[in-house]
């Protein structure tokens, strides 16, 4: 019979925290008993504990953390740049109607064009600096924030703004009381989003353009058909991949947090 | 009453071609006063796309390429869908697997390419398995995300007029989430043309990543710009292609397109 | 009543307790409710919000286990999860109807689902959607349709499967008045047409009364039975007739004094 009164186990949190860590034991276990056996050949993947190892000595090599550093530095500089042009204009457009009326259509048919469509003329405009991977960048996720900002500054309940009228809130107070409020969480939404693709968008600038980074690492690991370090710089990727969404996801919540448990956009 | 529709119709039209046509007039009439090679007229750009892409190049590198995609995106949703709804029955197992599979999400896809070129070497095998595995990864989750969260309203729905099996699957459970997983099979797709670029970009001597790199490292500014312009259009026309197929299938699930939020 | 009845009776509810396993421990949510259900007799629950009337038809439903086993029997069996001949109209038709399918398709996937041959399911889905008056609109889309007219399409549903006994969870509760007394008549023809036993929970006791045969009416959680009341109203009822009837005030007066004062009276 179908219980749906009792509360099953996994709802536990602690449970399910130790079914989780138990889930990244077994999978690091699988791998690491499926390269001894001679299953996982080694021209596939090296085995967990040697990744593992060459992700340990990497962590100190000087170059790797300038890499690491370098990424990060052009990844946020990029982002902020991008974010700071795009956030006021979606909220001019969000105010605007009449204006998003004529570029809406033109917009939605811009943003998916493929981010890396500008990156051999921007190379060779612009060489492979700071400059570069910003408008690499901006012209990945621009589109996606402005987008999301409009949207989300033009979501807000008709009713809100009646009793903005109705209590004659001048148009300052209600753009900070009214809109931006009830916008955040969606903006907050498309700046996750964003973050994601930006990183995305910095790492194949190292890899295509040779902007200095863990993607250039990745690059000269691969001319060097060092698989070893192959694994261990993709997966460092990953943690920065990760740490980022987590980060994002927080600011998401605290966008979220004054909006109840259903307030927002899903 | 048939005059108005059309003038609508004729507006909307407008607005969408005003801004592009703009920028295009106004990017022909700087290109020709400035004479800089690395930006050449629109004419000089059309001629190179039709060159390039016409005729031989066509079946060179632009069918390779839309095959790859094609291949990898089509077996990444299919195993995608499959997975997810297998994780979402399997409550451990589920909760198991998530913090791997939320590590290889928050992966950025380009970066498996060198791995991939490694192992799998250079070729159509390896986009195809990249694109296959960032599709998959991603129907995957909001496939697994959709089914838990699935109403509680259904979940009774099936019990009280005991619908099981694939009846279960199919008729009541995934259409419950068509928009979320047309939604997602939108983002994997622009996700899949990005990768296929960059993969053919990295390690590839056909295709039109491949091509549009080398032009430009052969100072063949006119092919190159003929490339971008494949590789806008590709992304634009693919993802109209997309909404075109979308829209029916939303209105059928009973929900207005407008009604999608960005995950 | 209950156990002198239980020859006849086709549902019998007899010390039925429900304890959920909340967020903050057990919450006991019924405590020892006793009633039964005759043949093609119809029951309305009523009671204070948060009663559990709700609980308890999940529990006939075969949705929630009971605290014990055979507290719940139906033609003398202990319910053990959703039981052929048992159909249900869920509260929300909005949740419980399939937007993406036609009226058809929404009434033939239980029947399909019962292994029943797709040109009988599709004849008795037809027949089910005419007899709630929905005919020739077997290849609408719920959504087009207003929110009483949906909840014929989901009444349709549970009848196309041949039920014994009828489940109604607060079946008219998001439609507007107009629209809810002609669901109402609807709800007493099927009763007189097919035969069937329905129970029918709903936090309106002028509803309950005008319906009923027999009205339970529940005390706050943990619910315990009030008090059972007889509703013997000359056939057939009438908006316009029943509603006036001395009978119909002092039974509703009643009820209402129960729901609203549930200390001042015990069984």
């Amino acid at each position: 019979m179908q219980v749906q009164n009792q509360r099953s186990l996994t709802s536990n949190r602690w449970v399910r925290l130790g079914i989780s860590l138990g889930g990244v034991l077994a999978f690091f276990i699988l791998w690491e008993g499926a390269s001894r056996t001679g299953w996982l050949r080694p021209d596939v993947a090296p085995s967990f504990m040697d990744t593992a190892a060459e992700l340990g000595s990497l962590l100190p090599q000087s170059d790797f953390q300038a890499a690491v550093r370098d990424t990060l530095s052009a990844w946020l500089f990029g982002f902020a740049v991008t974010a700071a042009l795009a956030i006021p204009i979606g909220l001019l457009f969000g105010a605007n109607p009449w204006a998003w009326k004529w570029f809406h259509s033109t917009f939605e048919a811009v943003r998916p064009i493929p981010p890396i469509v500008l990156l051999p003329l921007a190379i060779l405009v612009m060489g492979s600096g700071r400059s570069f991977t910003t408008v690499m960048i901006g012209q990945g996720v621009f589109w996606i924030i402005l987008l999301q900002v409009t949207y989300g500054s033009t979501v807000i309940a008709p009713v809100a703004l009646d009793t903005a009228t109705v209590f004659r809130v001048g148009p300052w107070r209600r753009y900070l009381i009214f809109r931006l409020p009830s916008a955040a969480p969606i903006i907050a939404t498309g700046l996750r989003i964003a973050a994601g693709i930006s990183l995305a968008v910095e790492i194949m600038s190292e890899l295509i353009g040779g902007v200095p980074g863990v993607g250039q690492l990745l690059i000269s690991a691969q001319a060097g058909n060092d698989l070893p370090l192959i694994y261990a710089l993709t997966g460092f990727t990953g943690l920065l991949g990760l740490i980022v969404a987590i980060l994002f996801r927080g600011l998401e919540r605290f966008a979220l947090k004054n909006h109840g448990p259903k307030g927002g956009a899903e | 009453m048939k005059e108005i529709l059309l003038a609508v119709r004729h507006s909307r039209w407008l607005k969408f071609i005003a801004l592009p046509l703009v920028l295009i007039v106004a990017y022909q009439l700087w290109a020709s006063s400035a004479q800089s090679p690395f930006f050449p007229t629109v004419g000089v750009i059309a001629v190179a796309f039709v060159e390039t892409w016409g005729g031989d190049g066509f079946v060179e590198n632009v069918v390779p390429s839309l095959t790859n995609l094609a291949v990898g995106y089509i077996s990444g949703v299919i195993l995608g869908l499959v997975l997810g709804v297998l994780l979402s029955r399997m409550t451990v197992v589920r909760i198991a697997v998530m913090p791997i599979v939320s590590f290889l999400l928050a992966l950025p896809a380009v970066a498996l390419v060198p791995l991939f070129i490694t192992v799998a070497g250079i070729g159509p095998a390896m986009s195809q398995s990249i694109i296959a595995f960032a599709v998959t990864l991603y129907v995957l989750v909001n496939t697994v995300d959709g089914l838990v969260k699935v109403d509680s309203g259904l979940v009774d729905v099936n019990h009280v007029f005991r619908i099981r099996g694939w009846r279960q699957i199919l008729l009541v459970l995934l259409p419950s989430i068509a928009p979320r997983l047309l939604g997602a099979g939108r983002a994997a797709l622009s996700l899949s043309i990005l990768i296929m670029v960059v993969s053919e970009m990295v390690g590839a001597s056909a295709g039109i990543g491949a091509v549009t790199l080398l032009s430009q490292q052969s100072f063949q500014y006119s092919t190159m710009w003929a490339g971008m312009v494949m590789v806008a259009v590709l992304g634009i026309g693919l993802n109209a292609l997309y909404l075109m197929f979308e829209r029916p299938m939303l209105r059928r699930s009973g929900i207005s397109p407008m009604a999608r939020t960005i995950k | 009543m209950a156990s002198s009845a239980s020859r006849t009776s086709l549902v019998e509810v007899s010390d039925l307790s429900i304890t959920y396993d909340g967020r903050f421990g057990k919450h006991l949510a019924v405590s020892g409710v006793n009633f039964d259900v005759r043949p093609e007799e119809l029951i309305a629950l009523v009671g204070p919000s948060g009663a559990g009337k709700t609980t308890i038809l999940r529990c006939i439903a075969g949705l929630l286990s009971p605290d014990g086993e055979d507290s719940i029997k139906v033609d003398g069996k202990p319910i053990k999860g959703p039981t052929e001949g048992i159909s249900v109209v869920f509260q929300d038709y909005s949740r419980s109807l399939l937007a993406w399918l036609t009226l058809q398709g929404n009434v033939m996937l239980p029947l399909r689902a019962q292994g029943v041959p797709r040109a009988e399911a599709k004849k008795r889905a037809r027949e089910a959607l005419a007899d709630v008056g929905l005919g020739g609109k077997e290849t609408w889309h719920p959504w087009q349709l207003s929110g009483g007219m949906q909840q014929r399409v989901a009444i349709a549903r549970g009848l196309a499967c041949n039920p014994r006994i009828l489940l109604m969870d607060e079946p008219f509760a998001s439609v507007d008045a107009q629209t809810r007394m002609d669901l109402e008549d609807l709800v007493l023809k099927i009763k007189n047409e097919f035969k069937i036993s329905i129970i029918v929970v709903t936090h309106d006791i002028d509803e309950a009364v005008y319906l009923a045969d027999r009205v339970v009416v529940l005390s706050k959680s943990p619910s315990t039975v009030s008090r059972i009341l007889d509703v013997d109203f000359p056939t057939p009822r009438t908006q316009e007739e029943t509603r006036v009837l001395p009978e119909f005030g002092e039974i509703r007066a009643v009820a209402l004094d129960l729901v609203r004062h549930p200390k001042t009276e015990t069984v």
